[in-house]
């Protein structure tokens, strides 16, 4: 380059600099057009609607069956349906990808987090440009605008597995229960907590319930952790998780040790369902996340396709105590998308007949 | 040979060390025969030499700090709560720590030579879930959980090879497998447990039962730390090893066969991984898509709590064994503690903190020793 005068190099970087800019405003003029005309909704065509949803992770189960109900809508319908979810548990990564489907699905998002907090900007420029967005699972910060909410009254929830374990004690049993959460922090799961402490403390008011301890995620670290606390704690009368990864540990270590105590936990992982079928657990809690999925899915659907506008408030599907009675129609339920869909139908036809029954206030959500 | 130099001054079990211990214990046997108060005297005065000498012996190996610290943990716990020194709680503890220590030995090797293999948990999990699903697809499960060795080698062999070919340095070269096999885990399982074997099969008994009282898993920890141990300290490889981490150039000067003795170290770490992998299928059963998550860090960790360091040259096997159950002390003894949730996190860096520092603080004053002597 030694031969090349000031005014020619001058020039190259001008030149290069005009064709920079010049492929920045063709690219913005024809990538720039801002999703806002799906307020309203309706009117569209089921190829047309593009919708979205992510999810916390595709390798934990209770994130797996949400999808899965979400997939299951979109095909109902025959709509596109982008659902999107980092393989392990990285809320960064899901809000980069909810970022990426406000470009993509422009007609409605639903969106299952364990860490609101962290889209609470990013939904609420969704739902400023227009995109209905619902939050599953957890609740979405007031300040996003989102009104919709699908999750389960999970005080409830640890209550049902309550209400089980006592049919396994004695009337006047006391003693002491131990309660884990494979993910502190996590506010469904302390709800669980609440649920589980506040119904022993009604039904058998003689039981402490300790906890909540960390029983951590990742599988062996989940063992370990379940493993001390049984030794630390050796004559609990029941040990129970509120998570997806203490189902395994719970049962091998109740089968290793040939323990007379109750262990249970909830999601509906397949190692969970066999240790029910094998009556080592006595029970699991199905949180219904294949209906949640469906659920914000098919509300997002129906107001793109008909323009019917989506309930505010919290949409609560329930939950669901899966025992020895039922444990093997659930396990066949689990078998495919098709299997499910079948199970799950009168159900979802019951709900959507009359979609108001469902509703309750969002700030009582729980 | 230059490549000697170093690796010597850093083996404490080095020839010259050992024959000065033995001198010392050969003139306490000879003179023990005398029987007359002079030399009974004499001999309580070579009984406390003897005495000094093993202390000094077993003072001077890397693993006595974290091998203290763990001892000075559990006693701290068994004094509040008694319980945790039950031998089942011990077992435990020693058992659950199977896992980290045969990651973290394959990793001890690797720093000696100053490498890393961050795809350790990756591989762990990668081949329980390949095992789970030939055996889950009908394969009988010994046959599954010897390809699942297998599998494990190749995927040392695969980082090795990647790090020869590409020329890269190991850190990223299984950095990028670390995402590969844990993408592979995924997209195989789907995102979900296989359940491959009832736990009445007989590869599962084996796995999940015990001889003599003690697991299996605390077995197969014993057998690797040791044959690990013998491996680095008293074959060529082992040798070659450390001159390879104390000083790669002089290693490279002096014509030992770097690349084979690398590739052969990842192939073992991954083999390691594999057993890993198996021992948990045979005691769970079943393999989950997030075995092994984080598992690179915990194997890092015991092997530089135990004693190997990060600048290469040396690396103690039994010490790397320490580190991994100090850690497993850490997390069962907290939970005789009732430390709220949110805490867990914080004490266990903090016990973990303070069982490094003591390590620290008696490597400090053992150097200074030296020194002075």
């Amino acid at each position: 380059m030694q031969g090349k005068s000031r005014p020619a190099k001058l020039f190259a970087i001008l030149t290069s600099c005009s064709l920079t800019l010049g492929l920045m405003l063709i690219l913005a003029a024809c990538g720039g057009t801002t999703p806002t005309t799906t307020t309203g909704g309706g009117g569209k065509s089921p190829s047309d609607i593009h919708l979205g949803f992510v999810s916390e992770t595709s390798s934990l189960n209770f994130a797996s069956e949400m999808a899965a109900g979400a997939q299951y809508a979109a095909n109902e319908f025959h709509v596109n349906a982008q659902i999107v979810a980092p393989p392990t548990v990285n809320d960064q990564a899901a809000v980069k990808l909810f970022q990426d489907l406000t470009r993509t699905a422009s007609d409605g998002i639903a969106v299952e987090t364990l860490a609101p907090n962290l889209f609470v900007r990013p939904e609420a420029q969704a739902v400023k440009d227009g995109i209905p967005v619902i939050a599953v699972d957890t609740i979405a910060d007031p300040t996003t605008g989102i009104t919709t909410y699908v999750g389960n009254d999970n005080i409830a929830a640890g209550a049902l597995l309550v209400d089980e374990a006592v049919k396994h004690l004695p009337a006047n049993a006391s003693g002491t229960v131990i309660v884990g959460i494979d993910t502190p922090g996590v506010p469904v799961l302390t709800y669980r907590f609440q649920g589980i402490q506040e119904e022993f403390k009604r039904l058998l008011p003689n039981v402490q319930v300790l906890g909540p301890f960390d029983s951590k995620q990742e599988p062996n670290a989940n063992y370990i952790a379940w493993s001390s606390l049984i030794k630390a704690h050796p004559n609990a009368l029941a040990y129970l998780g509120v998570g997806d990864a203490d189902n395994a540990s719970l049962a091998r270590l109740r089968q290793a040790q040939h323990g007379t105590y109750l262990t249970a936990a909830f999601d509906l992982n397949a190692t969970g369902l066999q240790a029910v079928q094998d009556g080592v657990n006595y029970a699991l809690i199905d949180p219904e996340h294949f209906l949640k999925g469906y659920v914000a899915m098919r509300l997002l659907i129906e107001h793109a396709l008909h323009g019917t506008e989506i309930p505010k408030g919290w949409w609560n599907p329930g939950a669901q105590l899966v025992n020895q009675a039922n444990v093997a129609s659930i396990i066949a339920r689990q078998a495919t998308l098709a299997t499910k869909g079948a199970y799950y139908q009168p159900i979802i036809d019951k709900e959507f007949a009359n979609p108001t029954a469902q509703i309750k206030p969002y700030d009582q959500a729980k | 040979m230059d490549a000697q130099s170093p690796d010597q001054r850093n083996d404490h079990t080095s020839p010259t060390y050992d024959t000065r211990q033995d001198a010392d214990v050969s003139t306490v046997v000879a003179e023990e025969t005398d029987a007359s108060p002079q030399a009974q005297i004499a001999s309580t005065g070579h009984a406390e030499k003897s005495a000094r000498a093993f202390l000094r012996v077993a003072f001077s190996q890397d693993y006595i700090g974290v091998l203290l610290a763990t001892v000075v943990l559990i006693i701290g716990i068994g004094i509040v709560h008694p319980r945790f020194l039950a031998a089942n709680q011990i077992l435990d503890i020693l058992s659950q720590a199977t896992f980290v220590t045969l990651l973290a030995c394959g990793m001890a090797f690797l720093l000696a030579m100053r490498e890393l293999d961050l795809s350790v948990g990756s591989t762990y999990g990668l081949t329980s879930l390949c095992a789970a699903l030939l055996i889950h697809a009908g394969l009988p499960s010994w046959f599954g959980a010897i390809t699942g060795l297998v599998i494990g080698a190749l995927l040392g062999l695969t980082n090795g090879l990647l790090i020869q070919i590409f020329r890269l340095p190991s850190i990223i070269a299984t950095l990028a497998t670390l995402s590969i096999y844990r993408g592979l885990i995924y997209a195989l399982s789907n995102g979900n447990q296989v359940i491959a074997l009832p736990l009445t099969d007989p590869f599962a008994v084996f796995v999940g039962g015990s001889l003599f009282n003690i697991p299996t898993n605390v077995w197969v920890m014993i057998v690797v730390v040791v044959l690990l141990t013998l491996l680095l300290r008293t074959t060529p490889f082992g040798y070659r090893v450390r001159s390879i981490g104390s000083n790669p150039e002089a290693a490279q000067f002096s014509g030992l066969p770097i690349r084979q003795v690398r590739l052969l170290a990842f192939v073992m770490t991954g083999t390691l991984g594999g057993v890993a992998g198996m021992l948990s299928l045979g005691y769970f059963g079943s393999s989950d898509p997030n075995l092994g998550v984080g598992y690179e860090l915990l194997a890092i960790a015991a092997a530089v709590i135990g004693g190997t360091p990060l600048q290469g040259g040396k690396a103690t096997i039994i010490g790397t064994a320490l580190g991994a159950i100090l850690l497993g002390v850490v997390t069962s003894g907290l939970a005789y503690f009732n430390v709220p949730i949110n805490w867990t996190d914080f004490a266990t860096g903090a016990v973990i903190l303070l069982a490094v520092a003591l390590d620290s603080q008696l490597r400090r004053s053992r150097t200074a020793r030296r020194s002075r002597q």
